[in-house]
């Protein structure tokens, strides 16, 4: 058959008769021939039906699939009521009138074959247990209807195809319509989520902080009493009194946060300081700084031309002082050519570069 | 259509359809063939979706009643044994960390003492939704299931009350059952405990790396910092570190490590002031903070020392086993100056190295001779125990010799004897070797003219924010003004000559600061204290030396005495006292230097 959208009249209006034929024996009851205007009006809807989904039967199964809709409109119109005699109906017709086997019509009615063939013997009961009786009703039923046919002109059927045709394809717009916007419906909360997760997912990767952290000063923070050993042979710790030092060379010194000496009593005032010891190697250089209202970000040590950040000890909770010192120790030439300026002196830089604290060396 | 000649419709059809007789008979022959199975299956295929579909709902539905049941069924176990467990902290008179018993480092802090911010980092970092979900969340599975195959950010699929239920109720096995198991009960905690009480647990019990669980172990493991006093940014590093805690514990001192923490706080931080909970100008402000080191550095052996006196005593105060308050989760707050302590230590050790130094040089044979020096300070009138010095390294000497030394006393009870002893000080006279501790309590005793007060070491013990226990000075009259004044005349006459104005004739009943105050301390600082030395033996032989100064706000006693091995294994008898350099100088010495760090400090 050809797959054109045209060919649904050329079979409608060809299967036209059987189906009416069929329709009426299906709603009228055994002997008792129905209504032919209801038969005519379940195959129109049948047909409306047939059209809306015309593109979608298999071309080489078209009987099957426009008898299933036949029944089914049946059934479903039947259903208010008898729906076990509607049935039983159904199974005798397909089986007597048409000509189906029990698999076939089974598939038809999506049942099972025992189900088609007990409905089939409990129907044949009801008219009288005579499968060939039926046949001759059924036979002498649809001579009737088409003699009637026949008897009331060329178109005995007031089914217009035309109409058929348009209001099938209003259903079967409508019936896409139901299924892109249930499509539409269930996709947006997935779409939503979706973004969510990926929303979530995406500010994972943050940028790794500003690239402004340029050499800073490593900062530890200690209890007080631990030894750290800052260059060999050398233990810092802290009390909350001030710094201790032990160098090889000389053991146990101290210098206290407050008692600098006299001069240097200005409590609260940004400070910082650098001790120098000798040591085999050279110098080891270290200090105290105090005052500040944050830890600092870097403490700068400048030895003639040489910058030498230093590592940064401190209490917990951020006192505002603590010790620094550099990792290296000073060569007594480096010492010597910078006392030419003055000794080494220190910087202290906050986190936002600025120069919270300076000092020197004291004697 | 096919139909069967043999159907009756057939023979109808026949007369009228003639033409269609061939095609039909062709038909019927290929309808008597089986249906073919495509044909078949596509007939059917309405109804096999329909069997299929109605077959899923009865699983699904079969699987929501067996977990309604199984939610039903499932019970919120205890937690285990080892996230009950708690370690007890020690801290100092300033609340400086001492140590800690226990076999666990863990700590519980309430929520109210938990920063917001703090909070709120850990929810940033491990389950955004924590307030909001219930218990589980399939987005942030989800989200991590994506995140992994990505290559993003790693996020944890569990959420907070999740990973409490693993951590805190469930035993340590991975299996798929036990993941369901585990959601259940996340599922049923969230509904019947508060998000509060369940975030209270998690920070409590959830393993933070260098041995801590919790989140004050934490703090002061990484900050050496109470919780309630951590900073924004470390609060942000904490929850950063929860992700793979025995990775980020070495942040600080591995380059690598400390870099990928850093990104991790900056992301942290970022989702914390995206959502609201730092205000623009907290997080403009956060800058990456400093760690403690890991593993820490070495304290002088002197903390073990406190910690042991400190505990037989809290234990005793609360009636409980040593054990017991081990595990119990105490804060013992004690009446020591653990910067006194460590400046002690460093003052023996300096005199101790000089007499080394000397006695090198002189290559004198000790005959192994050890010389030990207790020193004991002691509040008059109060009895808290500001300094307990008793050896120099608890890991070569876990003996106490301020607690448990017997000393003898010799010379330096005479200031004692004319008067009448009872009460506790009737010790003294029954024994001729007391311990520092007792001695020194009996000089306290008279610098507070004559009140006795029992020495105590703690102050007060707190658990989980409360207070179990406060120390209240056990005082009883031992000595009248007199008498009191009469010991003190009798030290001060054999004490250090030239500086008795400063002590004698402040003697008040009423130790009051502001009268003692405002006479005392310019002397005291100006002119030297006076010493009262005395001992066992004299000359030469000297076998023990003690050394006293003392005004009403102190009580200062530094016991030298020496021993060497005994005959018997493990033994050890009491021996001479080195005269080089002189015992009496170096005591005095030793008790000077103490005295000003002492009387600097507090007054």
């Amino acid at each position: 058959m050809p797959h054109s959208p045209d060919d649904f009249a050329a079979y409608a209006h060809a299967r036209l008769p059987e189906l009416v034929t069929t329709a009426h024996l299906l709603s009228g009851s055994p002997g008792d021939p129905g209504d032919p205007r209801e038969a005519t009006e379940l195959v129109r809807r049948t047909l409306v039906k047939v059209c809306a989904r015309w593109r979608r039967i298999p071309r080489d199964d078209v009987d099957f699939y426009v008898r299933r809709s036949l029944v089914k409109e049946y059934l479903r119109r039947a259903r208010r009521g008898r729906t076990r005699s509607a049935r039983q109906r159904a199974v005798l017709v397909l089986l007597h009138w048409e000509g189906l086997r029990e698999a076939e019509t089974a598939q038809l009615l999506g049942c099972s074959t025992g189900a088609v063939r007990s409905r089939a013997r409990r129907g044949l009961a009801v008219c009288g247990g005579d499968a060939e009786r039926l046949r001759g009703l059924f036979t002498e039923a649809a001579a009737s209807a088409e003699a009637a046919a026949s008897a009331s002109g060329g178109v005995p059927f007031d089914i217009p195809l035309d109409a058929v045709e348009q209001r099938g394809r209003a259903l079967r717009r409508r019936r896409r319509g139901v299924v892109v916007s249930g499509c539409a419906l269930l996709l947006v909360p997935a779409v939503v989520f979706g973004a969510g997760g990926f929303m979530g997912a995406g500010s994972a990767d943050g940028p790794g902080g500003g690239a402004s952290d340029v050499a800073q000063s490593p900062t530890r923070i200690v209890a007080p009493g631990e030894r750290v050993d800052a260059v060999t042979g050398v233990q810092v710790w802290l009390t909350t009194d001030g710094k201790h030092w032990t160098t090889p060379e000389r053991p146990n010194q101290f210098r206290a946060l407050t008692g600098d000496g006299d001069s240097e009593r200005q409590e609260g005032k940004p400070g910082v300081s650098a001790q120098l010891d000798p040591m085999k190697s050279g110098y080891f250089l270290s200090g105290l700084y105090r005052g500040l209202s944050a830890d600092p970000a870097r403490v700068e040590v400048t030895v003639d031309d040489r910058r030498i950040t230093g590592t940064v000890l401190t209490l917990a909770g951020s006192p505002g002082w603590g010790v620094w010192y550099a990792r290296a120790p000073l060569t007594p030439e480096e010492l010597k050519s910078s006392s030419v300026d003055g000794g080494p002196t220190v910087t202290v830089y906050d986190a936002a570069g600025k120069v919270v604290a300076r000092g020197g060396a004291d004697e | 259509m096919k139909r069967p000649s043999g159907s009756p419709r057939a023979r109808v059809r026949t007369h009228v359809h003639s033409h269609v007789r061939t095609h039909v008979r062709i038909r019927a022959r290929a309808h008597l063939r089986r249906i073919p199975l495509r044909l078949r299956l596509r007939r059917t295929q309405g109804r096999l979706l329909r069997r299929l579909l109605l077959t899923l709902l009865a699983l699904i539905a079969t699987l929501c009643t067996a977990a309604v049941v199984a939610y039903r069924l499932t019970d919120i176990p205890e937690p285990h044994p080892e996230t009950v467990t708690q370690s007890t902290v020690f801290v100092d008179d300033k609340g400086s960390y001492l140590g800690r018993r226990g076999p666990v480092d863990r700590q519980e802090v309430p929520l109210s003492q938990v920063p917001r911010y703090v909070q709120d980092a850990v929810i940033a970092a491990e389950n955004r939704s924590f307030r909001t979900d219930d218990g589980v969340s399939p987005r942030a599975i989800a989200r991590a299931v994506l995140a992994s195959l990505t290559g993003g950010e790693r996020q944890g699929g569990s959420t907070i009350t999740q990973q409490y239920v693993k951590n805190a109720l469930l035993s340590p096995e991975q299996s798929l059952s036990r993941k369901a198991h585990e959601a259940l009960i996340a599922i049923k905690l969230d509904r019947t405990r508060s998000k509060d009480d369940i975030l209270a647990g998690y920070l409590n019990t959830v393993y933070f790396g260098r041995g801590s669980a919790g989140i004050q172990a934490a703090s002061r493991n990484y900050f050496g910092v109470d919780t309630r006093n951590l900073t924004v940014s470390q609060g942000a590093a904490l929850a950063s570190i929860v992700n793979i805690p025995s990775y980020y514990e070495k942040a600080g001192s591995d380059p690598k490590v400390t870099a990928t923490l850093k990104s991790r706080w900056t992301w942290v931080l970022d989702a914390m002031a995206t959502s609201g909970a730092i205000t623009a100008k907290q997080r403009a402000d956060a800058t990456f903070p400093a760690f403690r080191f890991y593993p820490p550095g070495t304290t002088e052996g002197q903390r073990q020392y406190m910690i042991d006196v400190a505990a037989k005593e809290a234990a005793d105060r609360l009636g409980i086993t040593e054990d017991q308050l081990a595990r119990g989760g105490y804060t013992v707050h004690t009446t020591f100056d653990l910067a006194l302590q460590d400046a002690t230590t460093e003052a023996v050790k300096n005199s101790r190295d000089r007499k080394a130094s000397k006695s090198d040089k002189d290559d004198k044979d000790d005959k192994g001779t050890t010389l030990h020096t207790a020193v004991v300070a002691i509040k008059p009138g109060d009895g808290a125990v500001r300094l307990l010095y008793g050896g120099s390294d608890y890991a070569r000497q876990p003996f106490n010799d301020a607690v448990g030394g017997a000393v003898e006393a010799g010379e330096a009870l005479d200031p004692f004897d004319k008067v009448l002893l009872d009460g506790p000080l009737i010790e003294l006279r029954k024994t001729a070797a007391p311990t520092p501790l007792k001695l020194a309590s009996a000089y306290a005793t008279v610098a507070a003219n004559g009140l006795y007060a029992t020495p105590y070491t703690i102050t007060k013990i707190t658990r989980d924010g409360r207070q179990v226990y406060t120390a209240h000075p056990d005082t009883r009259r031992e000595l009248d003004e007199k008498e009191a004044f009469m010991v003190d005349a009798q030290m001060s006459k054999t004490g250090t000559p030239d500086q008795t104005l400063d002590k004698v004739p402040e003697k008040v009943t009423d130790r009051a600061p502001d009268k003692e105050a405002i006479p005392s301390t310019p002397t005291a600082q100006k002119a030297p204290q006076t010493f009262f030395t005395a001992g066992a033996g004299g000359g030469i032989t000297r076998r023990t030396l003690w050394s006293t100064t003392q005004n009403p706000q102190l009580t200062l006693t530094v016991a030298l005495f020496a021993d060497r091995p005994g005959e018997k294994k493990n033994t050890t008898v009491p021996a001479q006292l080195p005269n080089d350099p002189a015992p009496v100088e170096s005591a005095e010495e030793t008790a000077a230097q103490i005295w000003r760090l002492a009387t600097g400090r507090t007054g």
